[in-house]
Order: structure tokens, then sequence, then C-alpha cells
């Protein structure tokens, strides 16, 4: 075959997948690593959006006050790790927790460098838009149910890059709030549950000819099969996923209850996982911290603190946390600096991201941040590095290569397999 | 280089030879026998021939005659079969016949001249030539019959039948879509179905072409390829719009526009062209790639880190041709931003006051902080500005430059990436209408391949010529006579749009009924048009027609007033500048307009249209929404995509669009006692016109008798909430959101 060949059957493929949709497209084998064990099966996401401050949270600076400003430090179930006093319940769940403080890249600002964590590369082309992790799990890894969607995201899609070149069913569905759980997925007003029904089979019926005439067509069974997995989802038990109500009143308590609602976010993850999405999404926002950053992150603490501490335990009592990796990511860390509006600003060069569960060694401390706060002075790891590091936990394979189908350019979650700068799970994480 | 290696793999069919008794010419004779063997490795297109030898061009065969002389050539042609040295290849389909080798030999023997021969055009650089010259575009039945001619050819060559003729309804809905970018309503429906005049179908593509609604439907196709966002910060791009729009609606033709667009030079409020530029004022690689894309139909993003894998194009000829193209620059620098004010005092009244709102602590909320931020967000506007160089500067090799042959920062001459570089330093001649030259003019071939493929793409549903923005060479075409002459059509049309897009919906092609998707990939035969699912905005649009009486914009919108910029451009002092700047705050928060104004409405608007995008006040046409809608609207939810990457929206079936057709609020905004379906439906006493319109509403058809029965099963009690719920039925159907 030549490469003319080759470059057209691939259009040709593209063409084929853009003009059919996605259901329609058999799904690849799983893209696993040969002789790689999982330890993980699903992925809460939590994203601290806006760049979490490291050093008044995690990588705290008990010796260096001029950096440290007001924050004390706890002990926490770790003998020897301490955390900000502002995170009491998390302290206590510390023992579950792995740190990466050496977090390390150099888009220092928010969209950017947010693509850059989210994608593994570069936000840039007017061409190439690149998927984010949940997008690539989703692809790679098979689903877990026929029923649950494999990749939900609580919040809106906006700046998300979502699917990126994949075909749309591998972008999340989103839950643009906890409470009110999926859109749409209730009966209109008037409708009863067999009067839906009726009128479901009716439109099968006034449907039938069309579908008949387009028998040969993937992408009219893809819209007929479509709505028996709709309503399927609409009357299934799954559906109860989305409904964070149906939580015990001291559980949802537990997680910040209704005026929290990353707790609900978080809540409703748990739920979500344990009837099989995959990779489920929160956001806690706020935490760009560019004024009065010492008041603010002590907020910001408490919005996360129960939540995060509740979810962990939750699933451990529930026996998910070992094969349920949570994930606490960030754009960037924060200045050392502290400005004259009492601020911290962007530092994409060092900070810390968290992992817990799904075979990850809690308490563990990996890489170490320079002592002025700003760089990294042990083990650096990339975007691509953490983003591998999740892949390799659900046993993908991280250097499988995608390709958007135009210019020749393939694409996977560690980068090109020949790059030198390509990335590697962080195996010193697992037992 | 690896892609050369890539190249030396194709098959060849070597052609029976005319032997020539007389003098054996370079053209007729030599060349052929070249082109079929050589051209692949050895050609003046591939930046680096092997060999550093190639034959195409009386330059480079002047140099193989000096050396290393013909003589030599013609031993490597004669070695025995498994020799290295053989030329062409073994693998590439050496050696040559022997009647091949005696005609070269002839040839060499006979002085080896080239008579009147310059450069070789290869072939997908040229035209079918026995086309040119003709008006083939004027008579439009003429020019469809040729086109069907070409398109049944390709047909029989795979033992394929054209597809039946559709019927007059599903011609009504498919041209309603194509061209008004909606379902047809039931009057307009009713209308063309009752008609009997004759050519009614080309009539209604022609008045259709002339519509306000093809404006609306156009402009959101245009948005998409050039990634209009209408939200991106500051008003360019609202003046932008407005020039796509004036140049649809005005029916510019396509090469004016595009080269007003890459000459564009001012501001925004003397050319709103330049928002062209200014979509990609932050990352100009990402403006250069789209514009390569799009116009020149080469994708080249990969270049900009490694050499193409595939294709003769190398690191250094995407950094090359960026040098070329970066004739123009956004203006960044603040030197000339006022007229006659200082910008470095006015700078210092902007930081004093931004010091002092943060010292305060004050939010978005007080106004000394909206002041600040309007201040601020105005100054930058004001930096938006298009100049040209005034000489093609090329460029140098990045840091990322990943091989050795050359060293960083090294001077590299502007070169295109194909065809011939023109002259650069034309006296009198600004850079950036050298390279528009170049590029949009009529040597540039692709350019005119690129428009037709791209429009006949749009009509049929599949390209004749691969992606618009990856075009295939003719050679590699599945009906190149087709693709050819589509182009030689294009040209014909002088770049006329409207009138490229009524011919192919005049063919008998166009008017047959659909094939599969996945039938199209195997061998691009057209037995009729490619069934597709409707776009986000045709569904939208389509669903207001049941919901408002009137739902085309009008196709001339207002001129955005720059009157404000203007004012502060001619600020003479910070004092004047901010005290503007205080008077355009109130003026938005009187008219609820702008940042601050709207931005109240904006943001629960978003609430309510993150939610549906069903709402009173924000039911019109895509076209006059924000671009891209917000999340959880509508739009966005069936894929009209975010106009990031180009034609980024899509089509796949998901379950939130299943779920808001079956249980979204929309049907109550169609079930609505004042809603347009209703005013049609009137007091629904006689069932079976109700029914018949519904299905007009709808389908954009009758029903026939079997549907009728079931349809009267529905509606059996004659109550409205019955007929609603055959509207609703029949709006969840795949019929309703697959073009016909």
């Amino acid at each position: 075959m030549t490469e003319t060949d080759h470059s057209r059957r691939q259009f040709v493929n593209r063409l084929a997948k853009s003009l059919l949709g996605l259901s329609v497209i058999p799904r690849p084998a799983f893209a696993a690593v040969p002789g790689a064990k999982s330890t993980a099966d699903h992925v809460i996401f939590l994203y601290m959006s806006g760049g979490m401050s490291h050093l008044d949270t995690f990588d705290l600076r008990p010796d260096n006050k001029e950096i440290q400003g007001p924050v004390t430090g706890i002990k926490t179930k770790v003998p020897g790790t301490h955390v900000t006093g502002h995170l009491p319940l998390i302290a206590g769940q510390m023992d579950k927790i792995a740190q990466i403080r050496s977090m390390s890249h150099t888009q220092g600002n928010h969209e950017p460098g947010s693509y850059h964590v989210r994608t593994g590369y570069d936000i840039g082309s007017g061409v190439i838009a690149h998927p984010a992790l949940g997008a690539w799990i989703t692809k790679l890894a098979p689903r877990l149910t026929a029923a649950m969607p494999p990749y939900i995201r609580v919040g809106d899609l906006g700046g998300h890059p979502s699917n990126g070149f994949f075909p749309a069913s591998f972008s999340p569905l989103p839950v643009s709030s906890a409470k009110a759980g999926l859109q749409n997925s209730g009966l209109r007003e008037g409708f009863d549950r067999a009067t839906f029904q009726e009128s479901l089979d009716l439109v099968s019926t006034f449907d039938r000819k069309f579908r008949q005439r387009h028998a040969g067509s993937a992408q009219v069974a893809a819209y007929a099969e479509l709505y028996t997995e709709a309503v399927r989802l609409m009357s299934s038990e799954d559906l109860d996923g989305f409904d964070i109500a149906r939580e015990p009143a001291e559980v949802r308590e537990a997680y910040g209850g209704p005026q929290s609602p990353f707790g609900q976010g978080c809540l409703l993850a748990r739920r979500l996982i344990e009837r099989g999405s995959r990779f489920v999404e929160v956001d806690l926002g706020g935490w760009d911290t560019h004024t009065d950053n010492h008041t603010e992150v002590a907020k910001q603490c408490s919005a996360m603190d129960r939540p995060i501490a509740t979810l962990l335990t939750d699933l451990a009592d529930r026996g998910l946390l070992e094969r349920t990796l949570v994930v606490v990511s960030t754009e960037f860390g924060r200045s050392p600096e502290i400005d004259q509006y009492g601020g911290r600003n962007h530092n994409p060069f060092g900070y810390t991201n968290l992992l817990a569960g799904g075979g990850v060694i809690g308490g563990a401390v990996y890489g170490k941040s320079d002592p002025s706060g700003k760089g990294v002075s042990e083990n650096p790891v990339k975007a691509r590095d953490f983003n591998a590091t999740i892949a390799h936990a659900l046993g993908i394979d991280y250097l499988q290569m995608e390709t958007p189908g135009s210019g020749g350019q393939f694409f996977s979650i560690g980068g090109k397999d020949t790059d030198p700068d390509k990335g590697k799970p962080i195996a010193a994480l697992f037992g | 280089m690896t892609f050369l290696c890539a190249l030396i793999s194709l098959n060849f069919t070597v052609v029976g030879l005319i032997v020539a008794a007389d003098a054996v010419e370079f053209e007729s004779h030599i060349l052929p026998i070249l082109e079929k063997n050589c051209f692949e490795c050895h050609s003046s297109r591939i930046k680096k021939p092997k060999g550093g030898v190639s034959f195409d061009s009386a330059a480079a065969l002047a140099e193989v005659a000096a050396d290393p002389e013909w003589k030599a050539v013609l031993e490597l042609l004669k070695l025995p079969a498994g020799d290295d040295d053989l030329m062409p290849p073994a693998d590439d389909g050496g050696p040559l016949k022997q009647d091949e080798i005696a005609l070269l030999e002839k040839w060499v023997s006979e002085g080896a001249g080239i008579g009147g021969f310059v450069a070789h055009r290869h072939s997908d650089e040229k035209l079918n030539s026995g086309l040119g010259g003709k008006d083939i575009a004027t008579d439009i039945a003429a020019a469809a019959a040729e086109i069907d001619r070409l398109v049944e050819t390709g047909l029989e060559k795979r033992g394929l039948k054209r597809n039946p003729e559709i019927d007059e309804a599903t011609f009504l809905r498919r041209a309603y879509l194509e061209l008004a970018g909606r379902n047809p309503t039931v009057i307009e429906a009713e209308t063309f179905l009752k008609s009997s005049t004759p050519g009614k179908r080309a009539s209604l593509v022609e008045s259709l072409s002339n519509s306000d609604a093809y404006v609306s439907h156009h402009l959101n196709y245009w948005t998409k390829v050039l990634r209009v966002q209408s939200k991106q910060d500051g008003n360019e791009k609202e003046a932008w719009l407005g020039y796509l729009r004036e140049s649809i609606a005005s029916n510019k033709p396509y090469d004016k526009w595009v080269r007003e667009m890459l000459t564009s030079e001012g501001r925004v409020w003397e050319n709103p062209a330049i928002g062209f530029y200014l979509r990609d004022n932050k990352n100009r690689l990402a403006g250069y790639e789209a514009m390569t894309s799009v116009f020149l139909g080469t994708d080249i993003g990969c270049a900009q880190c490694h050499d193409h894998p595939s294709e003769p194009l190398s690191q250094l000829d995407y950094f090359k041709m960026y040098g070329f193209y970066s004739a123009s620059h956004p203006y960044n620098g603040t030197q000339d931003r006022f007229l006659t004010m200082d910008d470095k005092a006015f700078m210092e009244t902007y930081h004093q006051r931004q010091d002092e709102a943060r010292t305060k602590r004050l939010t978005q909320r007080d106004r000394e902080q909206q002041i600040v931020l309007l201040g601020y967000l105005a100054g930058a506007d004001l930096k938006q500005k298009i100049t040209s160089r005034p000489e093609t500067t090329g460029s140098r090799v990045p840091k990322s430059y990943r091989y050795d042959d050359i060293e960083h920062n090294a001077y590299l001459p502007p070169e295109p990436i194909f065809g011939e570089a023109p002259e650069l330093a034309k006296v009198g001649q600004k850079p950036m209408v050298v390279f528009t030259e170049w590029a949009t003019g009529p040597q540039n071939l692709k350019f005119t391949h690129v428009i037709a493929n791209r429009i006949w793409l749009k009509i049929m549903g599949a390209p004749v010529l691969g992606p618009p923005t990856d075009l295939l060479t003719l050679e590699d075409a599945k009906n190149a006579d087709l693709a050819d002459h589509l182009a030689e059509l294009m040209l014909a049309c002088a770049y006329d749009l409207k009138r490229f897009q009524a011919i192919l919906m005049n063919t008998r092609t166009y008017q047959s009924e659909t094939i599969p998707a996945e039938t199209i990939g195997a061998d691009f035969a057209f037995a009729g048009p490619v069934l597709r699912r409707l776009s986000a905005e045709q569904i939208w649009d389509s669903l207001l027609t049941l919901i408002r009486e009137e739902v085309d914009p009008p196709s001339v919108a207002p001129q955005p007033d720059f009157s404000y910029s203007v004012a502060l451009r001619n600020a003479t002092s910070p004092d004047e500048y901010w005290s503007l700047v205080g008077r355009e705050l109130d003026r938005q928060l009187e008219t609820h307009t702008g940042y601050f104004g709207a931005r109240g409405d904006t943001i629960r608007s978003e609430v309510k249209t993150a939610r549906q995008g069903f709402d009173g006040d924000f039911l019109v046409r895509a076209s006059e929404l924000n671009s891209p809608a917000p999340d959880g609207h509508f739009l966005q939810v069936f894929g009209q995509g975010k106009r990031a990457v180009i034609e980024d929206q899509w089509d796949a079936a998901t379950i939130p669009q299943t779920l808001m057709l079956l249980n979204g609020n929309l049907h109550d905004e169609i079930a609505q006692p004042g809603s347009a379906i209703s005013h049609v439906l009137g007091n629904m006493e006689d069932s079976a016109a109700t029914i018949e319109r519904i299905y007009l509403a709808t389908l954009a058809r009758i029903p026939d008798a079997e549907e009728l029965v079931l349809a009267r099963r529905v509606t059996a009690d004659g109550s409205r909430e019955s007929f609603f719920r055959l509207l609703w039925i029949l709006l969840n159907t795949t019929e309703y959101v697959l073009q016909p």
C-alpha cells in the first residue's frame, strides 16, 4: 500500500465516521498494555479551577514565614505529613492520599493551562482539537455497563476540551448541576408512563417506512437505537443514579448539604461510578486568589474539605475506593510572593496534585518543590506523566496512538512514543 | 528525509508508445516517459529531489545535461534488473521497457533538445484544457446535464446505477434545507406542491437563492468554516460577521471576498474584513494553518513540529511559507492607539485607577471598577489594527526545529509550499498583495479546486476530491474527470457560488434518492446525494417555523456603531477618555446593552438557555444568536460546535438530543395558542386537513393512505391535545432529523 493510498483510506474512514455518527462505530478492543494489571476501574476527577495554591494547602513552608504568611499546618493521619489547618477533615484522610508535589509545566494562563493539564497538549491550532483525558479513557477502555453513560461531567462544557478530535460520543455527558440531575430525563407534564410508552411506540410505527427505506443506513439505525437507549435510561434504575435526592439526608449532609454544590457533585459522582460510569468530573471553582489570597484560600479549603474527606470515607466504606481512583488536579499552583493586594499570582512551574484509591499508595509523597516554592527540585512530573499515571492505573496503554485523520498526525495520552519527552506513569505510587 | 522514501512506491502502467521514425520530440515523446517513471523522486516540486536531480523544468534538464550528463543517465537505465543502481529502482517499476530506452537513446543521440519546453505542469496543477475558454455556465440546464454525464460515467465504471428520481415533496424539503437552512412553512409547502408550473424546481432554487433565509443559512455555513466566534472580546467579530453577511447577501464572488480579507488593512471601523486576521491575533501560526487549510486545501499543521511523514512538506517548508504569508501583522503596540494623547500618560491614569480599585477591594458591582474595566477593554480594542509589512521579510528557523541540517535562527527565504514563487520585490506592491495574488490567482488551481469541491460536498454530502481542507490530487480522485470539470465550472461561474450551487441542485444526480453515508466511502460514485442528519442550526431553525410566524432575519444587518471607539481614539487627554468611558457605562446601563448593560440579561438568558434555548426573547434563527451558543443550549446539544476548529460541528446521535426532543420544553412553545403552528391549524375541525398540515409542518409532505389511517387513530377524539400529540410523534421520528 502506498502512502497516498494510506492517507486516502484514512480520509475515507474519517469521512465515514463523520457521516455515521458515533454509536455505530465498533468500539475498539480494550487498548490494554499486554500483561499489565489494572488497579482501578473508575476515575473521579476533581478539578480545582483557577489554580489551587499548593503553598497554602498541601506543600507548606513552615520554616519560611515570608512565603507562608499566616497559614499554620496541622498533623495528619500520616506521621510527618502536615496540611493547612483549614483542611482538618482531609488531614484525617491523608493515609488514603498520595501527593505529587512536583507537578510542572509552562502554561501560565488559565485557558492554556487548563487545556494543557486536561489534554497533555498545548492549545493552539485552529485545525486540531485534542481530547480531554476522560475522552481518551472512554475511547480506550470498554464500557462497564450498557445503560450507564461512561463519561459524565458535573458542570458545563464551556472551555473544556471535551472529545477533541474524537467523535462526539466520547464527549462527557454534561449534568449542569448535581441538584438538577440529568436534563430532560423526566416526563413532560401531561404524560404519564403509560401514555409516554404508547406515544413512543407510535413514533416507531410512524417512522417504520422511513427506517425500512433506509435500512442500509447505519445512521438511521443509530437514531432508532438511541431512542431505545434513551428510554432505557429514562426508565432504568440507573437514572436514579443521577438523583442525589434519593440519598438519605444524613449522607447528603455529610457531603456538605445543599449549600455545597461541590459536595453534591462529589456525592453524585459516587452514585454514578457505583452504577458503572468510568470517568466522572466535578469542578470546584474560585481558586484564582489574586486578591487576599489567605482569606480566599481559607474559604476554598472549607469548600473542599468536607466533600473530599466524606467522598474518601464513603468510597472506602462501600468497598469502592480500592477500584476507584480519586484525582485532585488544577491548572497550576500559585507564586510564593504575596503582592500588594495580598494575592498570589499564577505559578505553573511547580505545584501539587493528589491521587487517592485505585491502587495508589496512600500517604505517599512523590517529588519535591524547590525551597522557593516556585519550581521543582526532585522528580518533576509533567501533565502527560500525570495523565499516563491515571491511564496506567486503569490498565490502559497510554501510548496507544490515535489520529484525527489529517496531515498524518498521531497523538496519545503520553505523547509520541518515539519522543524522548513522552509521558511515563509514576510507578513509585503503586504497590 | 523520510518523506522521499514514501513517494517511491506507485505502480506504473506504461502507456503504448509511438515509435518515432522522425526526430524525437521532447514534449510528446520523452516527457511522458519521465512523468510516468521519474517525477515521483526527481521533480522540482520535491524540496530535495533524489540525488539532487530533477527532470521537470528546462533549468533542471540543463543541469542534468551538464552533470551527470545524459549518457550517464542512460547507463543507469540499462543496468541489469538486479543491480542496486538501476533506475527506476526495481521496486518502483524499473527497468524501463526496451522501446522506452530506445526512444531515450535516440533523443540523446539527436542532441537531447527540449524545444520550447519551460516547465512541466503536474497533473494536479492543470485543469482540463478542453473546456477552458468556453462558457459552460451560462445555460444552467446544460451545465447540470454535463455533470450528470460525468457522474454517470463514474457510476458505469463501477457497475452502479443512478438512484430513482425524488418526488416533488422530497425536493421541496431538500431545497429548503439546503438553501434556506430550514423546513418550509405549511404555506410555503402548499404553494410549491400545488403549483403546476413547468420547471418549478428550478424556479424554487432560484427564488430561495435570493431569499433572506439564504443569507441566514449561509452565514452559519461560513461562520463554521472561518471559526467566527461572536463572543470573543472586542467588537470586531460583530463587524466581521456584518461583512460576511453583506458579502453573502450581495453574492460577492468568492475569490473577491477572500482577496478582500487577505489584503485587509486598517482598523475595524475602516475595514471590517480585518476580522479575518484578528481572529487569530493571539496565535498567528493557528491563523496561518487555518488559512492554508481553508483556502489552499493543504493541511500543514504537522509540519510545524516535524517533516510531513507522507507528503513532500518539510518543517522548513512550513516556516518558509509562513514567511511568505505573514505579510500582515496585527498592530499590538500602543504607539498609535490615540491620535494626539500620550499613551504613557493615559496608561498611568489606568494603573492608578486600577490600583485604587484593587486596594479598595472593589468588585464588578462597583461603578469605579466597572469604569476601569470598560476603559481597559476599549483601550485594548483601539490597538486592533492590521498593516501590511513594507516588505516580505521571510522567517527564521525556530528553536523547535528538530533536524540538524540548518542552524537555529538561520534566515529562511519566503517561499510558497507549492506552485511557482512569485516575484517578491515587485516595486510598489505590498507583500500581502503579492501573497494574495499567488494564493487566489488563476495559476493556483488548488484555490479553485478547493471551493468547487467544498460546494460539491455541501450539496451532495461527500466530496469528489477529498476533504476540502486537505485535498487529494487529481490522480487520487475516484472521478478525476468530474473533479476537474467542477473546477472548470467554478471558473466559468467566476466564483459565483449561488450560480454554482444552483447548477448542482439542478442535476439529476442531486434530485435522486439518497445513498447511505457508509457506501460513499467505498467508491465516491454519486448514485444520489448522501443521506445526512440536519445540522444543529437546520433543526433549530426548522422548529422555529412552528413557533414564530416570521423567522428569517433581514439579510442586511445594521452596521455596528463605532462612534465610541472613534471618540476615544480622538481623546486629547486621559480625563476626556475616562469621562467618555463613564458616559458609555451610563449608556450601557440605560439601554441594557454592552458589557455591563447586557450583562444582567445575558447572565439571565444564559441560565435559561443553558437549560434549553427555548425562551421567548431568544427564539430567533441561529445566525442571530451568539456564535457559538452557550453550553446546554439546544444548538450545542445538537452539535453546533465551538467554532474553535474549522467546521467543528458534529452530527452524531446522542442521548441528550433524544431526551430534549422527547421531554424538552420546546414542546411547550410549540403548543402555545400563539404559536405559528397553532395559528395554521386553526380550529382543527377538519381532521384530515389538520393532519395534512401537521405533516407539511414537520416532514414537508402529505401523509400516504396508511399514515392517514394511523394519524386518524391517534387523533380520533379530535381534541387539540391529540393533534399536538401527533406533532410530537412526528418531531421524534428519524425522518424529521434527517435530510430526505
